[in-house]
């Protein structure tokens, strides 16, 4: 850990000293010294699960540090809730937009400190007034009578700057911006680029948080990386630069291969995309995307968030119909209408979100394992519960799942595990292309060894696997063969051995290039 | 012997919760009535239930799935009145025949509960409004039926129509007929949830209704075909009214719906979908009809009737609540208990 000279000088508003957050057993933050500047753009980077949203969200209120405190020029906060930040000055603009779509932009900006007339009647006059006013000041004027239309009627990259408006319309002293550009255009991001700059020239302390280097790199002055939930670096522009950030994030030097799978043979396409594409909201979310996956052969897609990946993989699954495009598996074509096709087929999909969309929490763990394949057991119409208990048990055991008893409630199993009843409902089905959507998102150390094994066990037995992740180091482990996916397309095609970090990271930030 | 935990032991207590209610309402009416237990009340007891109790069942499903039916009252008024429409008008002076009369009238009952499918899947309307509307469309269609009046002597004047009153006023082993109707439903449907991939699915899609999706489950097909079934079982209830009453009311069935959901309720299933049993809606519908038929024998007031069955019913899912939380709290102890038994390795 570097240690700045200029510690103490005077232009630090905010320190939060020696951080601290235990959740369970697992430790989420540790030690973290983090300094907050005026006046300037301070960086947090960071890969997923390296502690960057944890801390933002002690500083934001919205959780408690097990240990540490927050001081404020001078002053130690206790901050016991969102209120409490807010009170302080500090607001937070989340990465998924909390922008209220049935209110108008007024509205949506006071909302949950409405001004009011004598305690009673909303003072909208007021309201719409000051909104005006923090709107033009982030370059956004927009009319009175725009504002009464609700939020869904704005485009994307507007109601970000809506929700930039509402921190700023309540005098924010420090501006905490997680992933802002995430869902923007890139037009769109330049104007909040402008935003930030004219903030800072007005005093306001901004956090930045952002996986895109380039935008790091152009905008930040003060540098902080994370990894594991400690601090791993400190820098001041001009003492930073690409390589010195991903050989902190990653902890290696980025020139290293780490690819520890060998290399397989090229083998017969299994599956067979060409010219696929889908829209999202009028957007195209995946734009003409092309590739193959052999027999055994492990895909990683690459990409930050809103590059793609996810739509992909649901157009895949036959969760989204897509606009174009033909899907071969085996060398016949496969429509994607619906999810029973697709799985009857012989695809699957481990989903992202495995509380949202895996999981079914009144059912047991056995019942969550079986669920996909149920018309195999039926004999005569009925469940043959022998075998169904058999098969799931031979599962279980398939993806290391450490249960109790599969008779007990799923809602009884560790994030890992979870993850493992997922997986096994997905093989229960015997398919030949397995899509795993983020397949270690919010998994521990060890049940992510596990399940890096159990894939690659799969993929030496004929298994074709095509997984997204976030994680360079992740990518790394499991991939043969690397897609990066920026803006709805491909952008560039890796084989493992020849696989860099650098190169990771420039293909997945498509602005760079433009830059250049 | 086999030991069990006391931490099984709290839990099972409160899971046979809704049976020892039951069964403490049943020692407390015959202590305090004498006339309880007697063959004859405990017949015209069965009677009442049975028409709760088939209607819970097919609610049950829909509720599993994470829905509800308002429609099931009007749509059993709705059928009885096509019933003794067909029995006794007709179409065009023709008289149908008991069979096809009730194959029409549950047809027709189950073309609402298709309405309410669709509405409900395809559509995107909520459950509640979907059958809300087609309670109104249901018992406005009863109504114009006979413009309001009843379709009187459905056995006929020359006892043409005996096969219709048997279907609700015959015996077997001097047990009603609509007893034995409810009690083979019951088993059927309970065998369907607990042992078919049917039954799974509907867990399933009440539960989390996009994991469902993504297990390739059909989840608008499994949706419409429980409204379909909650619609039949109604469509059955009218029938067996009409049948006991040998004529048919426009206004038979009233509220009824409201019976259904306490019974499904009170039975432990969870409004929300995806948890519950048709076993304890069945147990519902039985707590509800042995209190209103204690309570009269007992000379209480219609008024606080009403009142203390609006009493057990936030008993009930209070209760509910209390068992979800303990069970999350216990289940250290719960596993622990399985463990020593060597049910499970740690």
């Amino acid at each position: 850990m570097t240690a700045t000279p200029q510690d103490s000088s005077p232009q630090i508003v905010l320190e939060a000293l020696g951080m601290t957050k235990m959740y369970g057993a697992q430790i989420a933050l540790k030690d973290v010294t983090f300094r907050v500047r005026r006046c300037a753009v301070n960086v947090l980077i960071g890969e997923n699960g390296a502690g960057k949203s944890t801390l933002m969200r002690l500083l934001a209120g919205a959780e408690q540090a097990s240990a540490g405190e927050i001081v404020m020029d001078g002053h130690v906060l206790h901050l016991r809730s969102p209120r409490d930040a807010a009170a302080a000055g500090i607001e937070i603009v989340h990465q998924e937009l909390s922008v209220l779509d049935n209110l108008n932009v007024a509205e949506n900006i006071f909302a949950g400190r409405e001004l009011v007339h004598a305690g009673i009647l909303v003072d909208q006059v007021n309201e719409e007034e000051r909104s005006g006013r923090a709107l033009s000041n982030i370059g956004m004027p927009m009319d009175v009578q725009a504002m009464q239309f609700p939020a869904d009627k704005l485009s994307l990259g507007c109601r970000q700057l809506v929700e930039l408006a509402r921190s700023l319309a309540h005098q924010a002293k420090i501006l905490i911006l997680d992933e802002p550009t995430s869902a923007l255009s890139s037009a769109e991001s330049s104007v909040l680029f402008r935003v930030i700059e004219d903030l800072k020239s007005r005093g306001v302390a901004i956090i930045y948080i952002s996986h895109r280097l380039h935008e790091l790199l152009y905008l930040g002055d003060y540098f902080t990386v994370l990894r594991d939930g400690r601090v791993v670096g400190e820098g001041k522009r001009g003492q930073v630069d690409r390589t010195w950030i991903v050989e902190r994030m990653s902890g290696r030097s980025p020139g290293a291969a780490v690819a520890t799978r060998i290399r397989l043979q090229p083998t017969e396409p299994v599956l067979e995309v060409a010219n696929l594409s889908s829209h999202q909201q009028g957007r195209p979310a995946v734009n003409g995307v092309s590739f193959s996956i052999g027999k055994g052969e492990v895909v990683g897609i690459y990409g930050l968030l809103g590059s793609g990946r996810t739509e992909l993989m649901e157009a895949l699954a036959g969760l989204r119909k897509p606009e174009t495009g033909v899907v071969k598996l085996c060398g016949n074509r496969v429509t994607l209408d619906n999810v029973a096709t697709t799985i009857r087929a012989g695809i699957t999909l481990a989903p992202e979100d495995r509380q949202k969309d895996g999981l079914v929490p009144d059912l047991s763990i056995r019942e969550n394992i079986s669920l996909a394949s149920l018309t195999e057991f039926s004999r005569h119409g009925f469940l043959a519960r022998g075998d169904e208990a058999a098969r799931a048990k031979e599962s279980a055991a398939q993806v290391q799942i450490s249960a109790f008893d599969l008779e007990l409630p799923v809602t009884t199993l560790s994030g890992g595990n979870q993850q493992k009843v997922v997986l096994a409902r997905c093989l229960m089905r015997r398919p030949f292309v397995l899509l795993l959507d983020e397949p270690t998102r919010g998994v521990d150390v060890r049940a992510k060894a596990d399940i890096y094994a159990v894939l690659r066990e799969l993929a030496e037995k004929g298994l074709s696997i095509l997984f997204t992740s976030s994680e360079m180091e992740e990518t790394h482990l499991l991939a043969d063969r690397v897609l990066v996916m920026a803006r709805g397309s491909i952008s560039a095609e890796f084989a493992a051995a020849a696989l860099t970090d650098e190169a990771l990271f420039a293909a997945a930030s498509p602005a760079l290039e433009a830059q250049a | 012997m086999r030991k069990i935990g006391w931490a099984d032991a709290v839990l099972l207590l409160l899971k046979l919760r809704a049976v020892l209610v039951l069964v403490a309402l049943l020692i407390l009416f015959s202590v305090l009535t004498p006339n309880f237990l007697t063959a004859n009340n405990l017949s015209i007891l069965a009677k009442h239930v049975a028409i709760s109790a088939l209607l819970a069942v097919g609610m049950t499903f829909v509720v599993l799935a994470g829905g509800i039916d308002l429609s099931v009252g009007s749509v059993a008024g709705l059928s009885g009145m096509v019933a003794g429409g067909l029995l006794t008008v007709g179409f065009y002076g023709h008289a149908s025949g008991a069979a096809v009369a009730v194959l029409i009238a549950l047809l027709v009952s189950c073309l609402v509960g298709l309405l309410n499918g669709v509405m409900v899947t395809r559509l995107g309307v909520a459950p509640f409004i979907a059958t809300l509307g087609t309670l109104y469309i249901a018992r406005g269609a009863a109504l114009l039926l006979s413009h309001g009046a009843a379709f009187p002597n459905l056995g006929g004047s020359t006892g043409q129509n005996s096969g219709f009153l048997r279907i609700g006023q015959s015996f077997l082993f001097g047990i009603p007929s609509p007893v034995w109707m409810m009690a083979l439903i019951a088993a059927i449907t309970a065998l369907i949830a607990r042992r078919t991939p049917f039954g799974r699915h509907v867990y399933a899609v009440g539960g989390n209704e996009r994991a469902a999706r993504l297990s390739g489950i059909q989840v608008e097909r499994v949706r419409i075909i429980t409204y379909v079934f909650s619609s039949l079982c109604a469509g059955l209830v009218g029938l067996v009214i009409a049948s006991q009453l040998e004529s048919a009311h426009p206004a038979t069935g009233e509220s009824f719906e409201l019976n259904a959901i306490a019974a499904v309720v009170l039975g432990g299933t969870s409004l929300m979908g995806g948890r519950g049993s048709i076993g304890g809606s069945l147990i519902g519908a039985f707590v509800i009809g042995v209190l209103a038929d204690g309570l009269v024998m007992m000379g209480v007031s219609e008024f606080w009737q009403i009142v203390i069955k609006g009493v057990v019913i936030v008993l009930a899912v209070t209760v509910d609540q209390l068992q979800l939380r303990l069970q999350t709290r216990l289940m250290p102890a719960l596993l622990i208990s399985r463990a020593s038994l060597g049910k499970v390795k740690i």
